[in-house]
């Protein structure tokens, strides 16, 4: 195992730990993370993995929808553009991501909580990385909570 | 000469006398003011009118009277609105009869003077926002043409409010849509007004599974003009109809700025410029600049 991989895993758990759902294609992302674990490549284990068939499923709601039910973080992994099982699902995907990244970065969302990658079924290392990556930003973002200073109405502040 | 509105009801009568519409959808005067409103076969046509307080979108209408002949008066913002919703197959331009007219450039109703006074001559500190981006003041594709043509705007760049906001930092523009959601009170009036959320059945009344919480709260609110913002997206014609009915005053419309920008810089895109351009998010170029993703 390469020396780096070792190092990226934490020996200890955080006092906290990032929540993160991660919609993962069937036939690239999911496989590469299976690969991940079958080849044994230790990572960060805060990715709640739900499989989609293609990242075109995967509608902007749901990721909205995960931040409600209390995502620190939301990752969408697909087919390298050019390699979707579907020919083109993940083109159409692309377009819908970047449209929703813009409106989320927009209203001030950390761009930190919300993650796209292409992973295909041959990329383990890579899948390893992405996770790690995204851990430990969330790690150093912390927990999400939109309404911080809000009263238990969740009114912003200074509302009556 | 005759003015505007008698060219406009005369054009009107003889559409429904040859036989041509079942509807018009115009604009008419009472008690001072100018509303839209649908004219069946036999109404009284005397009230019809165009003038500057002509802002909403008539092609709000369409969708629901698919089906049935229909006369339209149609200024830059319906035209734009046309060729979206031809492009997505909910109106047939067969039975649609589009009435071209000049259009002077809206006034604010907000900024107007009590008295109204020299309503046609207010100047650009008078008008709609949305005036002042206008690509065409005459109607491209009108089948009956009335008044005079119109010089050819020129169009003023980006949106002023949009700037303002995006020059604040990520933590004060936090701050400062939570500052409007928290006033938002979901009555859904952006959504009625806005000629392109046609759905028969809108994903906020969802409810196996239920995507939007209906408790009106700042992340609930939110999450409902974020989605909204996606469907428009690519779509929105910035017609503004959206933030002019909000009873609250929230500038709805800069989420679909956001994205209208984004999609002209990213793609070269500018939705109801034409009609035969592919909505931007039912099409893709192999290229397309990704900058985020892993
Ligand atoms: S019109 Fe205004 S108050 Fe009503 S739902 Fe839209 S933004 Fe909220
Ligand atoms: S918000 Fe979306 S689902 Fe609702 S009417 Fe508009 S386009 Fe349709």
């Amino acid at each position: 195992m390469a020396e780096e991989e070792k190092q990226s895993v934490r020996e200890t758990a955080a006092p906290w730990e990032p929540n993160v759902v991660g919609f993962l294609c069937n036939w690239c992302s999911y496989a590469g993370a299976d690969l991940a674990g079958t080849s044994r490549i230790p990572y960060a284990c805060n990715v709640r993995v739900i499989r989609v068939p293609c990242s075109s499923r995967v509608d902007p709601l749901m990721i909205l929808r995960a931040f409600r039910e209390g995502a620190d973080g939301v990752l969408v992994s697909g087919c390298h553009p050019g390699d979707c099982h579907y020919i083109e699902g993940n083109y159409y995907a692309r377009r819908k991501l970047i449209a929703l990244k813009q409106l989320l970065d927009h209203v001030g969302l950390d761009p930190r909580r919300f993650r796209v990658s292409w992973v295909s079924a041959s990329e383990g290392r890579k899948w390893a990385k992405v996770v790690e990556t995204v851990t430990r930003d969330l790690l150093e973002a912390g927990p999400f909570h939109y309404e911080e200073n809000g009263d238990d109405q969740g009114r912003a502040p200074g509302r009556g | 000469m005759a003015t505007i509105k008698e060219e406009l009801r005369a054009a009107v009568k003889k559409l429904f006398d040859e036989d041509r519409i079942d509807y018009f959808v115009g604009y008419v005067e009472d008690y001072g003011h100018t509303f839209p409103a649908i004219l069946a076969k036999g109404s009284d046509l005397s009230r019809l009118t165009f003038d500057r307080k002509s802002y909403n979108n008539l092609a709000d209408f369409l969708p629901e009277l698919r089906g049935s002949r229909v006369g339209l008066v149609c200024k830059q913002c319906e035209v734009r609105t046309l060729n979206v919703l031809a492009a997505e197959g909910q109106i047939e331009r067969d039975k649609l009869v589009v009435v071209g007219v000049p259009c002077p450039a809206m006034v604010d109703p907000r900024k107007l003077p009590a008295d109204e006074a020299g309503l046609d001559d207010l100047d650009e500190s008078y008008w709609q926002e949305k005036c002042r981006r206008c690509l065409e003041r005459n109607t491209p594709f009108a089948d009956v043409f009335v008044g005079e043509r119109a010089s050819t705007p020129t169009p003023a760049e980006g949106w002023p409010l949009l700037q303002e906001v995006e020059a604040m930092s990520a933590e004060e523009r936090l701050a400062w849509w939570r500052e409007q959601m928290s006033l938002c009170i979901r009555c859904y009036a952006c959504r009625l007004a806005c000629p392109l959320c046609y759905c028969h059945q809108c994903f906020v009344e969802d409810n196996k599974p239920q995507w939007l919480d209906k408790s009106v709260r700042p992340e609930n609110n939110l999450h409902y003009h974020i989605i909204r913002a996606i469907h428009l997206a690519g779509r929105c014609i910035e017609c503004q109809e959206c933030s002019r009915v909000c009873p609250v005053g929230i500038p709805v419309d800069v989420l679909n700025n956001v994205l209208a920008r984004d999609f002209a810089e990213r793609f070269g895109y500018l939705a109801g410029e034409t009609a035969e351009a592919k909505p931007a998010l039912t099409h893709y170029e192999r290229d397309d600049k990704e900058d985020f993703i892993l």
